[in-house]
């Protein structure tokens, strides 16, 4: 009966937690968020099953847990920096039939479990897709020619700004120079910081979305 | 941001809980045992039967008054302890049993001593 009682005790203290923690990590699986799971999960079965241990003991920890997930999860929404080093960053494994070996090595995947990915979304061949970019939750992201007009994609969307920041790294990745970015934002009488996202389509036209 | 206040204060609320249990009660009530029990072995070495009787009805008044809250926060097993060496230094003292009340007093000291380490914050402790 005792551990009838503790057990929805946790587990309104654990819907509790996940609520505050937001929607946002329950569907997407980031590295951090897959850690949170894990130790939540292990936090409210101790003190269930050991009746010995208060449930204080087990309240303390999914609250600095809880507190950590809030806060790493608000550092990464504002800093780039913070959201590469504790997300990581997309990488492009296959480009217009050149794969990306390097990355490949670094993320540890072979063609098996690019075939596999691949054959999942419904590609058969690599001539069908013109992109395949592991994201950063480690799900697998296709860009394919439109079903429609059979027009290849010539290059992906480059993000120029992100929450009104700018992305030097991807500019410089595809050689887009600031001077081209300020330029399209003076034409908008934009500043960068009022653009929520800001991108360069595949014809190198600036697109954005204001805050 | 506001999810991460909300958070905060909900850590800092739990963090102010633990705090005041430890300065309010955890210390103060082991420091009091300590000091109590040390004198309640001199009063067992003198053989004087009547004082310790009187000594531990008190005592063990205080630990129940104490235990009401400890259950919250310390491990049953640690309260479980104490209780039952409480009890059985209170049936030594009734019968009298010089070498075995002396004994139990040393074991339940050192039974109060593990529960103020246990619950100080030491890097002893976290690691």
């Amino acid at each position: 009966m005792i551990v009838a009682i503790r057990a929805v005790i946790l587990y309104a203290i654990l819907l509790i937690a996940m609520r505050v923690m937001g929607k946002g990590d329950l569907g997407e699986l980031q590295p951090f968020d897959l850690v949170v799971s894990l130790v939540l999960a292990e936090l409210a079965v101790m003190p269930m099953e050991d009746l010995d241990a208060p449930l204080v003991h087990g309240i303390m920890a999914t609250a600095v847990i809880m507190f950590l997930q809030c806060f790493i999860s608000y550092i990464s929404l504002k800093s780039n920096s913070a959201r590469k080093i504790i997300c990581g960053t997309p990488s492009i494994i296959f480009d217009h039939g050149r794969f990306n070996v390097k990355d490949m090595n670094k993320l540890r995947i072979n063609m098996n479990d690019i075939l596999g990915q691949m054959r999942l979304k419904g590609y058969y061949t690599f001539e069908d897709i013109d992109y395949l970019i592991m994201e950063t939750n480690g799900d697998v992201s296709i860009v394919a020619p439109e079903s429609k007009t059979g027009k290849r994609v010539k290059r992906i969307p480059i993000a120029a700004i992100l929450d009104g920041k700018i992305m030097h790294n991807n500019l410089e990745k595809f050689n887009i120079s600031k001077e081209q970015l300020e330029d399209s934002l003076k034409k908008e009488k934009l500043h960068y910081k009022d653009v929520l996202y800001g991108f360069f389509d595949e014809n190198n036209k600036f697109v954005f979305y204001k805050r | 941001m506001r999810m991460v206040v909300i958070s905060f204060i909900i850590l800092l609320l739990m963090i102010g809980i633990w705090a005041w249990f430890y300065y309010a009660s955890v210390d103060p009530i082991t420091t009091y045992f300590w000091d109590s029990l040390t004198e309640l072995t001199d009063v067992i070495r003198d053989e004087d039967w009547e004082t310790a009787k009187k000594d531990i009805a008190l005592h063990t008044d205080k630990w129940y008054e104490a235990k009401k809250l400890w259950v919250f926060f310390i491990n049953q097993k640690d309260i479980d302890n104490i209780d039952s060496s409480i009890r059985q230094l209170n049936i030594y003292i009734e019968n009298k049993e010089k070498v075995l009340a002396q004994a139990e007093l040393e074991h339940l000291i050192v039974l109060f001593y593990i529960i103020d380490e246990n619950e100080c914050l030491t890097i002893e402790n976290i690691f």
